[in-house]
């Protein structure tokens, strides 16, 4: 029997229904003599506080006495119509009331989240777990000699590469017969992908920044101008980020993965307590009808 | 029932709040001067950097953007355009390849910000008739919408806001203070440049005379809207008193192809004859004019130019949103109205179109479509898809959408990656505008520019020390020719140059005239003497697969030219033209894409290009030098 009537109590409705029980006691305690007739409408001091704060909300500015006025007109009105409209059970199975009091549910959960301010500790520890995500760009210093494109250039870069003596192999002042043309420095200091791709295409940033071996010409490397001998001279991987660094993407990238996480749990407790049951006889014999 | 897009050049406006005091009060704040480029030495102007960006961009705060389903804000523009991805409204997700240099959000003054607040269920928008429909997700029900408002805004009825018409200007005015403040935001000098500006959308009966306003500080105040005025002489006295009160600030028309003449017209908006005051005030108010955009090409027409075999290029030629055909070409192209300055210029000794050209996008939906490979169209719902676009779902008594373009760029020349360098770059017109692709182009005018050598080392150098750069006058020299300098180079990552051209304008007793020099052409090709053209470059796209070759074409075109029938006498333009080969148009992609039939009417091939401001030449000596 005990058990019993714990099981009871855990049925979402019963718990519904007896805390409203309980608030509503509460109020009846807390307001003695409120027995406002059903066509009775009260505008309140925290009514007309509320129309208030929503105003400056809206415009930014407090209304004047004549906005007030439209404003307590505008709530009469639609609290009148609010309630002719419940009374004749027009919110029951509304798909619009449905949806809009579902996603008012979404929006207080979302804005529980996207209340939450980190600590120190709780950002440290999602750096730490995240610091792929937050390495800075790689820097990449080198030099390029541009032979020209089609097969021509490739031909002569190939050439200059064999004809360079060893002793120049690793000399950023190697004399290479390339052709002049391009508006770009013969050597980057410490460029930055984007930089580097802005100048010569994706392609041969990727290449140089990437798979390119550091310290001797090579080549030929193409860009979106035909062929080059590149020197690596040093390539740095992107230290981590610190803290400091970082702090506002880090701030607003922990509070989106914190609402994605507060929003799954909440979606998990609800599947938890809701039995579900789908007429799975009847959903077969509909999809086979449309089906045909 | 015709459902069609910004079914109103009608657009005419919206009535953003503009209390003149509030506009006195943000009108502080003064801008620190650059040391100006044209005062430093040729060491320190050689060292400008071609930048590429994008003047004219719409985001959900656009009342027209937000009916084609673009909820994108501001950030998300100067986000994108720094490199992050975004999502269309039409669905997929976008990047660009490379980041820009800089961005203008350039959303509608008129009632910025107040279609999307009807999203907002705690705003009384949000209970008008029209947000309804404002909502829809089809664009043929908030076609409707969009409509509705856009003729509101013409005849300045503005009954569709019911009792909300107050609600709509405050909310405005709120806009406008987080558009400046996300542009500072957003702004990093060296880096990226979030520039702030607005767009003013005036029309009279359908014909554009559209402007972008673009202000070099941080500080700007509410903006001037349609509803002021549609008037763009109004336009310049707000222009000319923000300036005065410490706040430069310049205006870029657009779209003057679909103005029915009304742009570069020879008279004034009360059909007055222009005289030298208004010549005097539409420079200083608009040193720049759009020339390329999504929405079609406003540099030449086949009807204007009989024998520029390149003119017809990605034209449109109905009025905004409408089927309506334009049908007037004289006043609304850019080379025309140069011709038409020089005439002014020799007849009347002034010049009411001496202005610098650049190329931006007019995108809806936060993001520049700037690649044909990677096109996404300009309106959202509305050409969001490949199928949307060649099956013209929505064009019904509107725009034809297969005819907009995948265009286009500002390409600027400064010393730093800054407001102030963009800025002023804009305001002496050292800018060139491109259908997309970011091909350098520089150009030089002077007496001593035979003897430069284009690409060599330290030219750039030589080259300003000798003369001036695109955009400048060159002053008389005793009736010597001119000679001219020019270097161009691909996209890195676009197509190889088929060819450069010097265009010559120029005005004898009244009557202006044009010609075209074929300066530099890949491959070793030679203009036949006889008949004055060059042989084309060649095709290399397979239009089924969408694909073409860098197998043909030049990386670099460079020339040394000389006027070789220069009048010292008569008032001259000249400018750069540069081609890119064929390469498949964004429906060939799309095309390709869905394995169909390229619609008809469509090129399957383009040949993407520059336009660089014109170098000019003045008998008497230059005004503006």
């Amino acid at each position: 029997m005990r058990r019993r009537l714990m099981g009871l109590l855990r049925q979402p409705l019963v718990q519904f229904v007896l805390i409203g029980a309980v608030i509503f006691a509460a109020w009846r305690l807390a307001n003695p003599e409120a027995e406002t007739a059903p066509t009775e409408i009260r505008v309140g001091a925290s009514e007309l506080k509320w129309l208030h704060d929503t105003w400056v909300g809206q415009f930014g500015h407090a209304p004047d006495a004549a906005e007030m006025a439209s404003a307590v007109r505008g709530y009469v009105d639609e609290e009148m119509r609010y309630r002719e409209g419940l009374a004749l059970g027009l919110d029951a199975d509304d798909t619009i009331v449905r949806r809009r009091l579902a996603q008012k549910y979404d929006f207080m959960l979302g804005a529980e989240a996207g209340d939450l301010i980190p600590t120190q500790a709780q950002l440290q520890d999602f750096l730490r777990t995240h610091s792929e995500r937050y390495r800075l760009p790689a820097k990449t210093s080198f030099c390029q000699v541009w032979f020209g494109d089609q097969a021509a250039g490739l031909a002569a870069a190939q050439a200059a590469l064999a004809a360079l003596p060893p002793g120049m192999r690793a000399s950023p002042d190697a004399r290479l017969a390339g052709r002049e043309g391009l508006p770009f420095a013969r050597c980057y200091e410490a460029a930055v992908p984007v930089d580097v791709s802005r100048d010569f295409g994706v392609n041969f940033a990727t290449v140089v920044d990437g798979r390119l071996p550091v310290g001797t010409w090579q080549g030929p490397v193409e860009s979106g101008y035909g062929f080059h001998l590149v020197l690596v001279t040093a390539r740095e991987a992107g230290p981590p980020a610190t803290l400091a660094n970082v702090r506002p993407q880090l701030e607003a990238d922990w509070r989106a993965q914190a609402a994605v996480a507060a929003k799954a749990r909440q979606e998990a407790d609800l599947r938890r307590r809701y039995k579900v049951t789908v007429d799975e006889a009847a959903l077969r014999r509909l999809v086979e009808s449309s089906a045909r | 029932m015709r459902t069609m897009l910004f079914a109103a050049a009608a657009v005419a406006s919206l009535a953003a709040g503009c209390a003149p005091a509030a506009r006195d009060a943000a009108a502080t704040g003064t801008v620190a001067s650059a040391v100006a480029q044209a005062e430093a030495s040729p060491a320190e102007r050689a060292k400008t950097k071609v930048l590429f960006g994008d003047l004219h961009m719409h985001t959900g705060w656009s009342f027209d953007a937000f009916t084609f389903g673009t909820t994108a804000t501001p950030e998300d523009a100067y986000n994108f355009a720094q490199g992050g991805a975004l999502a269309h409204p039409a669905g997929g997700v976008y990047r660009l390849d490379r980041p820009l240099d800089f961005l203008a959000v350039t959303d509608h003054s008129e009632f910025m910000g107040v279609m999307i607040r009807m999203r907002d269920p705690s705003s009384p928008l949000s209970k008008l008739a029209i947000a309804k429909a404002a909502l829809d997700r089809d664009p043929k029900v908030s076609g409707a919408a969009f409509r509705a408002v856009a003729n509101a805004f013409r005849t300045g009825d503005l009954a569709v806001f019911e009792d909300q018409a107050d609600t709509a200007r405050k909310v405005a005015a709120d806009t406008w203070g987080r558009v400046v403040e996300i542009a500072n935001r957003q702004n990093k000098p060296g880096k990226f440049t979030a520039l702030i500006g607005y767009e003013w959308t005036s029309s009279e009966e359908g014909k554009n005379l559209h402007r972008n306003v673009i202000f070099r500080g941080d500080n700007a105040p509410l903006p001037f809207t349609a509803v002021d005025s549609r008037r763009p002489e109004d336009l310049w006295k707000y222009l000319d008193a923000t300036r005065q009160a410490g706040q430069p600030v310049l205006a870029i028309p657009h779209n003057s192809n679909l103005s029915d003449g009304a742009m570069f017209a020879k008279t004034d908006s009360d059909g007055k004859p222009i005289d030298a005051a208004y010549a005097a005030t539409r420079a200083r108010n608009e040193p720049m004019v759009e020339i390329t955009q999504v929405k079609g090409t406003s540099e030449a027409h086949p009807a204007l130019s009989p024998n520029d075999e390149f003119a017809n290029f990605e034209l449109l030629e109905t009025y905004v949103a409408s089927d309506k055909p334009v049908t007037k070409f004289a006043g609304s192209y850019v080379r025309d109205a140069w011709r038409t300055g020089l005439s002014f210029q020799d007849g009347s000794g002034f010049n009411p179109y001496r202005f610098g050209v650049i190329g931006s996008t007019d995108s809806h939906v936060a993001m520049s479509p700037v690649i044909e490979k990677n096109y996404w169209g300009k309106v959202g719902l509305r050409d969001g898809t490949p199928q949307v676009r060649l099956d013209c779902t929505y064009c019904a008594g509107g725009s034809d959408i297969s005819k907009f373009g995948s265009a286009g760029l500002a390409a600027v020349w400064a010393r730093e990656n800054t407001r102030a360098a963009i800025f002023d770059a804009l305001q002496r017109n050292e800018t060139y505008g491109t259908s997309g692709p970011r091909m350098q182009v520089r150009f030089f005018g002077g007496y001593g520019m035979d003897r430069v050598k284009p690409g060599a080392a330290g030219w750039v150098e030589t080259a300003y020390g000798a003369g001036v750069p695109m955009g400048a006058t060159l002053p008389a020299a005793g009736g010597k020719a001119p000679s001219f300098v020019v270097w161009a180079l691909k996209d890195a990552m676009g197509a190889n140059l088929d060819r450069v051209q010097i265009i010559k304008l120029w005005s004898k007793n009244g009557v202006s005239h044009e010609k075209i020099y074929d300066v530099a052409l890949s491959g070793g090709r030679k203009v036949d003497p006889g008949t004055g053209k060059a042989p084309p470059v060649g095709n290399t796209v397979d239009v089924a697969s969408a694909t073409y070759k860098n197998s043909i074409g030049a990386v670099s075109l460079t020339a040394n030219w000389t006027d070789p029938e220069f009048d010292a006498s008569a008032p001259a333009a000249y400018y750069v033209r540069v081609l890119e080969i064929p390469t498949p148009r964004w429906s060939t992609y799309d095309a390709a894409k869905l394995k169909r039939e390229i619609p008809r009417g469509l090129a399957p091939t383009i040949q993407e290009r520059a336009f660089t401001s014109a170098i000019w030449y003045t008998p008497a000596p230059g005004r503006r030098g």
